[in-house]
């Protein structure tokens, strides 16, 4: 006797009427066969489950009324994600097409510290980027900037800092960077650096900074603090034009500022923290007599008073 | 020669869908999940977000539409504690000489049966109620739950032999 327990979907098979009358005998006159044919006569007494069409309907076109679909969830890809694969291809390309060329770059309202392969620190303030050559750092520490960054020198070799407004060359010190469309400023916190724009050379000692713009060039100015204040998330002007005070407060916050009606080559003196734009704007904009109104979430209007 | 298209959209068609389907959908949720109250609301969904998109579905489709909505629409429904079936027992002849003692094993027996058939899993369930209660064939009920005939005699025999586990030789 087949055993139906075992046997590929016997019962299955059996209601089916697929088994064979062999088959069939034998089962019948097992004794599991009546408590089955118990089960099934049991299943047929019960009622198919009523449903009440009409009335059902008239509730339907009711529901229809006020029925509104679920948003259908969409499940998105992560942001976070799509910056990690972002980052990921300009890494790998940058690899490709430039082999040992290591790139950092900082996006608006961020800032970066790192350490160069000779233990040299660098803060990169908002929106910049340094570029070096990783494996011959250390015989030739030389580096390209973009933006603005301040430089902890560790002592050492000649160390530059290559800019499109100048090159800057030290031996082991701190200093500040800003290089910028057409101004080139350096600051000067520890030990000596050189900075060469075109012929001009200029070698600023502890407290000494410097700045240029086309039309005035290599101004020798003094400071008095002990590293640059953006790193602490105070940005300082000392009688600089408004353009320039606005353009950092758009790297800073990532935000658009529009100069309405403004004189905006109004020199500006004073300063403004990181850390909450009304305050920047109200610092810097207030005393200038200046309004600000914000067109939406990141955009900012001017005008004057 | 143009075939003129019927639109979901017109009240007309829109209930003789709900006639033709309906109750077969209810139903047929009802042996899924054993419970009448969550069949009646899937029902609902489905038949109202074929509703809303009545200009996108023709005709010819609205029945694949709306079993795959009540599908759909079951697996995103947290599953409540499964309720025990409430059909009814078909009345007992008044005239019958059945002794007391019959009727109580009986309505016993029922009882315990229906409680197996609550407890049975959802996918064993639906194919035993749709064969047993609906006399559809397994290749019916193969397309309708879009798996293989032999899956479906798996299911089936599975819950047979479940069925078997919890009732007792009387």
């Amino acid at each position: 006797m087949s055993d139906y327990k075992k046997d590929n979907n016997f019962l299955a098979r059996w209601l089916a009427g697929e088994i064979t009358e062999e088959e069939k005998k034998v089962f019948e006159k097992s004794k599991d066969y009546l408590a089955y044919k118990d089960i099934l006569n049991g299943v047929e007494r019960f009622d198919q489950p009523t449903f009440d069409t009409i009335q059902n309907l008239i509730k339907q076109k009711e529901y229809n009324k006020t029925y509104q679909e679920k948003k259908t969830k969409v499940i998105s890809f992560k942001p976070w994600l799509y910056a990690a694969a972002a980052i990921l291809l300009v890494i790998v390309s940058i690899r490709v097409f430039n082999p040992n060329q290591t790139v950092v770059t900082t996006e608006m309202a961020q800032t970066q510290t790192l350490k160069l392969p000779d233990n040299s620190e660098v803060v990169l303030n908002a929106e910049s980027s340094i570029s070096y050559e990783a494996e011959s750092f250390l015989e030739k520490r030389e580096l390209t900037l973009k933006g603005q960054a301040y430089f902890k020198v560790a002592k050492g070799s000649k160390f530059v800092v290559k800019t499109k407004n100048g090159d800057i060359a030290v031996l082991g010190t701190q200093f500040d960077v800003f290089s910028r469309t057409q101004k080139l400023e350096v600051h000067c916190f520890e030990g000596k650096v050189q900075v060469s724009q075109q012929k001009e050379q200029v070698i600023l000692t502890r407290g000494k900074a410097v700045k240029s713009t086309p039309a005035q060039k290599l101004l020798l100015f003094d400071i008095q603090n002990q590293n640059p204040s953006w790193v602490n998330g105070i940005t300082h002007f000392k009688e600089v034009q408004l353009k320039e005070v606005i353009s950092e407060l758009e790297r800073q916050f990532d935000v658009k500022i529009k100069p309405g009606n403004i004189d905006s080559q109004r020199m500006f003196t004073g300063f403004f923290d990181h850390q909450d734009i009304k305050k920047a704007l109200q610092t810097c904009f207030e005393p200038m007599n200046i309004n600000y109104t914000f067109t939406n979430d990141n955009t900012i209007e001017l005008r004057n008073k | 020669m143009t075939k003129k298209t019927v639109s979901v959209c017109e009240e007309k068609v829109y209930e003789q869908l709900y006639h033709d389907h309906a109750e077969k959908i209810y139903r047929y949720l009802c042996y899924r999940y054993g419970d009448i109250e969550k069949a009646h609301d899937i029902v609902q969904d489905s038949f109202a977000k074929l509703w809303v998109n009545c200009s996108k579905v023709i005709f010819e489709a609205a029945k694949s539409f709306l079993y795959k909505v009540a599908n759909n629409a079951s697996l995103n429904e947290i599953r409540s504690q499964k309720t025990m079936l409430k059909y009814q027992a078909t009345t007992q002849k008044t005239y019958t000489n059945e002794s007391p003692e019959f009727q109580m094993e009986e309505k016993e027996f029922m009882d315990r049966l229906n409680r197996a058939i609550s407890n049975l899993k959802d996918r064993q369930r639906e194919v035993f109620l749709l064969s047993r209660m609906e006399k559809k064939t397994y290749r019916e009920i193969a397309e309708i739950l879009d798996i293989s005939v032999k899956a479906v005699e798996k299911r089936m025999q599975l819950a047979l032999l479940n069925l078997r586990k919890s009732i007792p030789n009387i």
